[in-house]
């Protein structure tokens, strides 16, 4: 584990669960005590997000939905499989901060016992293509040494033919992925950004040329990979800085073996901005202009969105010589015209193209 | 029930009962002059409640208000009944000045954070507490606001006391360093800020003072605003409205720009009174809005007729593709 655990709390409830008891194996050393089913402990008024402290529970809401969206702004489509809240990563930007006000890290371990669920949702669709993705509200793989949930939801997908499964990531823990038997219709995919934003604002997280290099290696694999620039954020050379990103993903990355790459402005809603303030004082995140969305959420100005993603698209464009899947994530039809010169239309119209880049793959 | 059990009355020189609220009294911002007047016309009729401490002080446990009118009309001595050798927790201490309080009248958010600040002092007990905060109709995500106003300065709790400090102003306010907080609350109450204004005021003071890197003071000591609060040509509503309007340029000064371009380009269609053409949302929406006020129809198939043979109207476009 290259993330430090102080402790595991063990919730009433879950002690008997066969991942629970694989996990206290696994992390040995690590002092494990019973907590109560007790789920309104508030993070503390410091806001410590108690990153040290692995939270064993067995979840009682809905494992899969779908993204929630918004009337106002495209929105892709993605079924999101709930594995687990929080990170042990700490990017300032991290909606997470003020999204849940639980504190440690969270791992579900009834999650192999609702599979069943998962499976009668999935069959009663078969027409639909389901595009799942476990890294809305944790990060994929940052715990995956300790529960493996890529190789059980990799099994699990196996037998579903008309699903996907979208491992996000900022981390390069990846070894487990290399004893998935098949390789089909799993998408490893990574957050980027340019290499200033990271090493200011993703405390804790790989640099960019170290997930490219856990991209490389996932590619020789025989995975199918995304990526995803998400959030866009603007600072001095951003043009340059971005730049800079595609010129390692030149360096590494084979671009017929990229499934899409999404991109999205910074956007938040207006509760995040004191927490950020708080927990990172040094963040430049929050020195641009915003102006609040359609959805609620601070976003920049229209041109500035419009000459973000259009020159990023640029670049990918330049480098892949082929187009990798670029989408964007809730932005107006307006935007995707300006911006990429075709819109999808509307959510239904991006699934479709998503769906279609699916198609291609497998 | 509790039975109201009968303590003992002692007879106290006033000088010897601290002035102070200390662990039970929960009054703050109150204006005596109808108590006193109401003493001196016929006595003290409800005694306090006092609890003589272990260094002999005397602290109030009901009748703060009664005694410190006392003390202005310059009465010497009073009987209080004392609590000292009562058995009594001192959570039912509490609870006595809490009832004493809460159904004679309503507490300011001050009187509140005195008493929560008291009550987590001698309570672990999260149900007990959510119960008294229910009972004070506070809402729990504003109770960590009203248990940090105790600790503000004298000036900012004369504000909320008085109810002049919306309580989202006051949450910002609480997380700034103390001069920060008196000097914008200082600038809030010589404007008259309304309760949007407030909160429009600390965000772009707090933005502009950490982006551009400078103190609050010296982003307020700057002579245009000094200036602004002292011109005398204006009145309050306008240095108020002049003051955001400015600090929202600086804070934003592309959104102002293409603000500015969008109105000058409205302009300069001269468009009759009656109709209007908007930017809603800051641009984000897609496309603008045109608002035509008319009495009947024929009106409004006039202005409209009016509109269409108006072929400057296709110049209006994004003010940023100006730019």
């Amino acid at each position: 584990m290259r993330y430090k655990l102080n402790k595991i709390q063990v919730e009433e409830g879950a002690e008997n669960f066969p991942l629970t008891i694989e996990i206290k194996d696994r992390l040995g050393n690590i002092p494990v005590s019973g907590v109560e089913d007790n789920d309104n402990i508030p993070a503390d008024k410091n806001r410590n997000l108690d990153k040290e402290t692995l939270r064993l529970l067995s979840f009682k809401g809905e494992f899969l939905k779908p993204c929630p969206g918004t009337n106002n702004y495209i929105c892709c489509g993605y079924q999101i499989l709930n594995i687990g809240t929080n990170c042990p990563l700490d990017c300032s930007y991290c909606i997470l901060q003020a999204y849940f006000n639980k504190p440690s890290l969270r791992i579900f371990v009834n999650l192999e016992n609702e599979l069943a669920k998962l499976t009668d949702i999935i069959n009663k669709s078969p027409e639909k293509i389901f595009r799942i993705g476990t890294g809305e509200f944790t990060d994929s793989l940052v715990l995956d040494e300790v529960h493996r949930f890529s190789n059980l939801l990799a099994d699990f997908i196996y037998q579903k033919k008309n699903c996907v499964i979208e491992y996000k990531t900022k981390t390069i823990e990846i070894n487990n992925l290399f004893k998935i038997k098949s390789r089909e219709r799993i998408i490893i995919s990574w957050s980027l950004n340019s290499p200033y934003i990271v090493s200011h604002e993703e405390h804790r997280a790989p640099s960019i040329e170290q997930r490219l290099i856990a991209a490389k290696r996932c590619q020789e694999e025989g995975f199918v990979t995304g990526f995803h620039f998400d959030p866009l954020i603007l600072h001095a050379e951003w043009r340059n800085e971005y730049q800079r990103t595609i010129d390692l993903m030149d360096k590494y990355l084979d671009p017929k073996k990229i499934i899409w790459i999404s991109m999205g402005c910074i956007r938040f809603f207006p509760a995040l901005k004191p927490v950020i303030l708080d927990r990172h004082p040094e963040t430049i995140i929050l020195d641009s202009e915003f102006i609040k969305g359609l959805d609620g959420k601070f976003r920049y100005l229209k041109p500035v969105r419009v000459e973000m993603y259009a020159c990023i698209s640029e670049q990918i464009l330049n480098w892949a010589g082929i187009n990798p899947g670029i989408y964007m994530c809730m932005e107006s039809d307006e935007i995707w015209r300006k911006s990429l010169g075709w819109s999808p239309g509307d959510s239904d119209g991006l699934s479709n193209y998503l769906d279609d880049r699916v198609r291609s793959f497998w | 029930m509790a039975i109201i059990k009968k303590y003992p009355v002692r007879r106290l020189k006033i000088d010897r009962i601290s002035d102070q609220p200390g662990r039970f009294c929960m009054s703050y911002g109150f204006d005596s002059t109808g108590l006193e007047k109401s003493l001196a016309q016929v006595g003290l009729i409800n005694n306090p409640f006092i609890f003589i401490c272990d260094d002999n002080g005397v602290e109030t446990v009901t009748g703060f208000r009664r005694i410190q009118a006392l003390r202005k009309l310059n009465v010497k001595t009073i009987d209080c009944y004392d609590l000292t050798d009562s058995g009594m927790p001192h959570y039912e201490m509490l609870r006595l000045a809490f009832h004493d309080n809460m159904f004679t009248r309503e507490l300011n958010l001050v009187e509140k954070s005195m008493f929560f600040n008291r009550l987590t002092k001698l309570v672990k007990d999260n149900n007990l507490i959510r119960k008294y905060i229910d009972c004070l109709n506070v809402s729990l995500k504003d109770y960590e606001v009203i248990l940090g106003i105790e600790k503000l300065d004298n000036s900012l709790k004369d504000s909320v006391s008085g109810g002049n400090i919306n309580i989202k102003a006051l949450e910002r306010l609480i997380q700034l360093d103390i001069n920060d907080a008196v000097l914008l609350n200082d600038w809030i109450s010589k404007l008259k800020l309304n309760y949007n204004y407030q909160i429009q005021f600390i965000d772009y003071i707090i933005d502009i003072s950490r982006i551009h890197k400078l103190s609050v003071s010296s982003v307020l000591g700057d002579e245009y605003y000094l200036n602004l609060l002292e011109n005398r040509n204006e009145n309050t509503p306008q240095k108020a409205r002049e003051l955001i309007d400015s600090l929202r340029t600086r804070r934003n000064p592309n959104l102002s720009k293409y603000q500015n371009i969008f109105e000058k380009k409205v302009k300069q269609l001269q468009l009759p009174k009656n109709i209007k053409i908007k930017n809603p949302g800051n641009f984000e929406s897609e496309g603008y809005q045109l608002e035509i006020d008319f009495k009947n129809g024929v009106e409004l198939w006039e202005n409209l007729k009016r509109l269409v043979d108006r072929n400057e109207l296709k110049n209006l476009g994004d003010p940023w593709e100006d730019d």
